[in-house]
């Protein structure tokens, strides 16, 4: 098990930068389908490396494991050709943006949650709306519902889900349609 | 839309990950009888691999996230606003429900809903702590006031600082008003500041919402995490997250201390010059520039003075009421 300290960390620091290293995923790999995969794989390399001592520089940190996960596949697998990732080098990792305004952050978020929430199965979404909009405990969604608590927590399962998916999984142009 | 969602037949070994990951932070943050056994099932399934793990992970983040649909939720009921208004009457109304006392004219709502209470206030150094009916306390700072409405969950700042650690209900949230600002608590501990052009809300424990809003804007809000600090003024809503050193810093003024990392000399003096009457000058605008650090008594600005004065090799004298802190 890891420390709090570094869940924490993963938590705050890393997870928020998803957007970004989606998009940079897509840009410099051509098989659509790997990009949730290569995500996950570049968390754990990540997550793994923090373990020894958590890095100053999150964003660089990330991006850079990003990179070398990119250059490994395409070495050791052959399969994509090399001007794939002809943009690596461009990619200006060593920048360590202080917060965007929050505000606008803030804004957005909140609007990607709500399209999110309209979209989810009507049971789901109701249960996420008197969790998260109600701050009702699940035994009072339990009773609220009328269904078993395995329900609700399922309903509750998938909407976690979903609206991780649309706070940080969704690049722009991968947005449904596919 | 999340396209595993909807195409649960297609499943990835990370789609299987996920789902699994989802049930078990689920579980992990809303079962009411979680217990030990069930807290060493999760741990093992996270350190069974990096992947569950960094799963896991993500997903918490998501669902703290998604706290900010609270601000979807329609006020329960309008809290009464102070007959008396610090600056500019009805200028600064946050929800619907005062939008529509507004409309109805402060007169007629006050009528119906008189805002009596009491008021407590503290001199300048005073310090003391408020138990409401529901077991709830505000502990006042330093040259502060309040407003506490009898038997509503509602208080208002009128000025200064103050802790509060709130009895949480559900059914009815305790909210707190200050300027064209609102606290509303979801079970929660939180200090609230009013500086001369911002109100700063940090969140120790628990989760609270603050609301926003000044004329012909739109209304900003935030949910607060344990160490997240709100900085609210006329125009803008900001959140930044203080370590939980700092945190403790903050409340330090509970024991009677104040706190200083790298603080400049002329913050420092303004911060102790808001608990005693005989004020600490800085002669020259370079000597307020100069950095340091410490721990002091609140109350006690002569012995901040001479050690400052020692530490910085700088001249301390006495001139009336006022300590003077010069460069030699």
């Amino acid at each position: 098990m890891s420390t709090p300290e570094l869940r924490a960390w993963f938590v705050r620091e890393v997870v928020p930068l998803e957007p970004e290293l989606m998009k940079y995923l897509q840009h410099n790999w051509r098989n659509r389908s790997d990009i949730v995969d290569l995500r996950q794989e570049v968390y754990a390399r990540v997550f793994d490396a923090a373990r020894t001592q958590i890095p100053e520089k999150t964003r660089q940190f990330v991006f850079t494991t990003a990179r070398n996960l990119l250059i490994n596949r395409v070495l050791h697998e052959q399969v994509v050709p090399i001007e794939a990732v002809a943009d690596l080098e461009a990619l200006d990792i060593a920048k360590d943006t202080p917060d965007p305004e929050r505000s606008v952050i803030a804004r957005e978020e909140l609007r990607r949650l709500q399209v999110a929430l309209d979209e989810l199965p009507p049971r789901c979404r109701e249960a996420i709306v008197l969790r998260k909009i109600e701050n009702l405990s699940i035994r009072e969604i339990v009773q609220r519902m009328g269904v078993s608590e395995n329900t609700v927590k399922m309903h509750l399962s998938n909407g976690v889900r979903a609206l991780t998916e649309a706070l940080y999984g969704q690049a722009s142009n991968t947005r449904s349609g596919r | 839309m999340n396209e595993d969602f909807h195409m649960a037949d297609k499943v990835t070994p990370q789609d299987a990950i996920e789902q699994c990951a989802a049930e078990r932070l689920i579980t992990r943050l809303h079962d009411p009888d979680w217990n030990d056994q069930k807290q060493a099932d999760l741990d093992v399934w996270l350190s069974e691999s990096v992947a569950h793990e960094v799963a896991y992970l993500r997903l918490e983040a998501g669902w703290n996230q998604a706290d900010k649909l609270s601000i979807l939720r329609k006020p329960l009921q309008p809290s009464a606003r102070p007959l008396r208004q610090p600056q500019g009457a009805t200028k600064f109304h946050i929800t619907a429900a005062l939008l529509l006392c507004a409309a109805i004219g402060g007169g007629i709502y006050a009528a119906v809903q008189p805002p009596e209470g009491q008021i407590f206030a503290t001199p300048i150094g005073g310090r003391e702590t408020i138990t409401l009916a529901d077991g709830s306390q505000i502990e006042l700072n330093t040259n502060s006031e309040i407003r506490v409405p009898r038997g509503a969950r509602q208080a208002t700042l009128i000025k200064g600082e103050a802790y509060f650690q709130i009895k949480h209900d559900p059914q009815r949230p305790f909210t707190l008003d200050a300027g064209q600002h609102r606290i509303v608590d979801l079970g929660t501990k939180f200090v609230v500041r009013q500086n001369a052009n911002d109100l700063e809300v940090t969140l120790v424990e628990g989760r609270a919402r603050v609301e926003s809003a000044s004329d012909g804007a739109t209304p900003k809000a935030a949910v607060l995490n344990p160490g997240d600090v709100a900085i609210a003024t006329r125009d803008d809503l900001t959140v930044t997250r203080k370590p939980l050193t700092a945190l403790s810093d903050t409340l330090s003024w509970r024991s009677g201390f104040v706190v200083f990392h790298r603080t400049t000399l002329r913050e420092a003096a303004e911060e102790l010059n808001r608990y005693n009457v005989g004020k600490i000058v800085i002669a020259d605008a370079k000597v307020g520039e100069r950095v340091f650090g410490g721990k002091f008594r609140t109350t006690d600005s002569e012995r901040f003075a001479n050690v400052v004065g020692v530490a910085l090799g700088l001249t301390v004298e006495r001139r009336g009421n006022e300590i003077v802190i010069s460069g030699k």
